[in-house]
């Protein structure tokens, strides 16, 4: 038998996960969809009742809103993942469970990671569509600009959220949601209780650490110092971005692999 | 089937809990585990399942180590822990999702346990009794024809009629290849059910016998006056429950209260007899 993965066994316990996993997720799920709802239907409402502004103006709301509310859903459904270990009369029967560690915590990944963005995308993206297709029977909103070579481009402003241009950084903050997962679900393993409130104020403590310590260092390095040439941001090239998605992605690594070590050595 | 060499272990590094324990329990026998409260009887029970890692000292269940928690041994444990949770799910989905992890398992003998526990299996895990829960879950455990069965205070909880099924339906659980240990304080439970004590106090195991080698070496009756073959005495009504030294083999039935408070009171005397006459 092979004790570090099997495929089998692997797929039973993603049923047997769904049980405790299921109805947390669909619930949070259901709350998402009535918040995200909600928003689209409170703008558009104002929109038509006063008719101030542009629909251009009323969707403004949609990357706030899909990035903190995004957020906000993998987090709590990352730091309720472990958290039944916490629990003396939960733990015993999930640790004895006859699976791998290995199995256990790529069951954790599948939900936590695979299944909590795939359907925060899919969820957003239908919503999105519903509520623009709507819009897009009643009302037009379109510009057209000349370009260089005198011919004319007609460009439609009430478009889907997943069609319009992200802004170039974007690509660098990908990393942001694995590494949230990967600290949520160390924390969800590590504390014992009151898992979300502990791992967001642990990572403020020490992102807090980390910030004023970088202020601190670059204003003794830069004292008696002037600027020249251009800001980092504008250096493409070598800009801090890449290294800062760089270390995103090493440390949500490293969570990952802190993740499975403690799972492996959880005692009761 | 299990080894335990020089275990040490400990919560609090100032008190350690076991201090160089040895043990072997062998398949083929129930073995009560006893204990005052705080001297570890359930701390022993998840070393072995490997719920706990030991300080220094080694473990092997059924030639494994527990604390690398291999699918391969967890599938040959069934444990039945004093406090649990059972999901918001009937009955035929926590089989359906747990019973797979077993390859033993037995459903049509689920189901026999089931109706002789007599659990509304329509009804969803969460919403029964606690008793009821209980029993479920004692079902389930045995139902997985697990190898090694650890059992943490199984009848707390269960009503009289329930505690004698229990002690039914594990009898008939034993078998040849299966070790069944059962922790518990209500000692009465286990009458004419185990067959080998251990017994822990002091950071170590006291007593490891079976029945037979107890009842072997000593006598358990009541008396009305005390001579020199007593070891150990409690008042009773109309004279004295006693542990005699068996010098001339009489049956008697073991009372493990008795030998329990015996064995607490004389520190290590009753062991080192019974090693004793084990040896000769």
């Amino acid at each position: 038998m092979n004790n570090t993965f099997d495929f089998n066994r692997f797929f039973l316990l993603l049923r047997r996960e769904w049980i405790n996993f299921g109805k947390i997720y669909l619930i949070s799920l259901a709350v998402v969809t009535g918040v995200i709802a909600a928003f689209y239907g409170y703008n558009i409402n104002e929109q038509l009742t006063y008719g101030h502004g542009s629909w251009t103006a009323t969707l403004s709301f949609r990357p706030f809103i899909f990035i903190f509310l995004g957020l906000l859903f993998l987090t709590m459904i990352s730091s309720g993942y472990f958290a039944d270990l916490g629990q003396k009369p939960k733990a015993i029967i999930e640790l004895l469970i006859p699976a791998s560690k290995l199995e256990k915590f790529l069951a954790s990944i599948v939900y936590t990671v695979i299944l909590t963005i795939g359907s925060y995308f899919l969820l957003f993206y239908l919503i999105d569509f519903a509520f623009v297709s709507y819009i897009r029977t009643f009302a037009t909103e379109t510009m057209s600009i000349a370009q260089e070579d005198g011919t004319q481009v007609v460009i439609d402003n009430i478009v889907y959220f997943f069609n319009q241009p992200f802004p170039k950084p974007t690509k660098f903050f990908l990393f942001l949601p694995f590494l949230l997962n990967s600290l949520f679900l160390l924390g969800s393993i590590y504390f014992r209780n009151f898992h979300y409130i502990k791992t967001a104020i642990s990572v403020m403590i020490y992102v807090a650490c980390w910030i004023g310590l970088v202020v601190f260092i670059m204003n003794r390095a830069t004292s008696d110092t002037i600027v020249v040439g251009i800001g980092f941001w504008q250096q493409y090239e070598i800009n801090i971005l890449k290294i800062l998605c760089g270390t995103g992605i090493i440390l949500t690594l490293i969570f990952w692999f802190l993740s499975y070590l403690r799972l492996k050595e959880k005692e009761v | 089937m299990i080894t335990i060499q020089n275990l040490n272990f400990n919560y609090n590094k100032a008190r350690p809990l076991f201090k160089n324990m040895n043990m072997q329990l062998t398949e083929g026998h129930i073995y009560g585990l006893l204990g005052k409260n705080g001297a570890g009887k359930s701390t022993l029970l998840k070393n072995i399942a490997g719920l706990v890692y030991p300080s220094a000292g080694s473990l092997q269940v059924l030639g494994h180590n527990p604390t690398k928690r291999e699918p391969s041994l967890l599938q040959q444990i069934s444990f039945i822990p004093e406090e649990f949770h059972l999901p918001s799910v009937k009955s035929s989905t926590y089989v359906k999702v747990n019973a797979p992890f077993y390859p033993n398992f037995d459903h049509a003998y689920l189901n026999g346990l089931l109706s002789e526990f007599d659990i509304p299996i329509q009804q969803k895990l969460s919403e029964m009794s606690y008793g009821q829960k209980k029993k479920y879950i004692i079902a389930f455990g045995l139902a997985t024809n697990a190898k090694l069965i650890i059992m943490d205070e199984p009848t707390n909880g269960l009503d009289i009629p329930s505690k004698a099924q229990f002690r039914k339906i594990m009898a008939s659980a034993m078998t040849e290849d299966r070790c069944i240990i059962i922790s518990t304080h209500q000692v009465r439970d286990l009458d004419n059910l185990i067959d080998a004590v251990i017994l822990l106090d002091e950071q170590k195991v006291a007593l490891n016998a079976s029945i037979d080698e107890i009842t072997a070496a000593f006598t358990f009756k009541k008396t009305r006056e005390l001579d020199d073959t007593v070891l150990y005495a409690e008042e009773a009504l109309g004279g004295y429950q006693v542990i005699a030294a068996n010098s001339n083999l009489e049956d008697s039935k073991l009372d493990m209260e008795l030998l329990f408070n015996a064995v607490l009171a004389k520190k290590g005397n009753i062991t080192s007899i019974l090693n004793t006459v084990h040896h000769e």
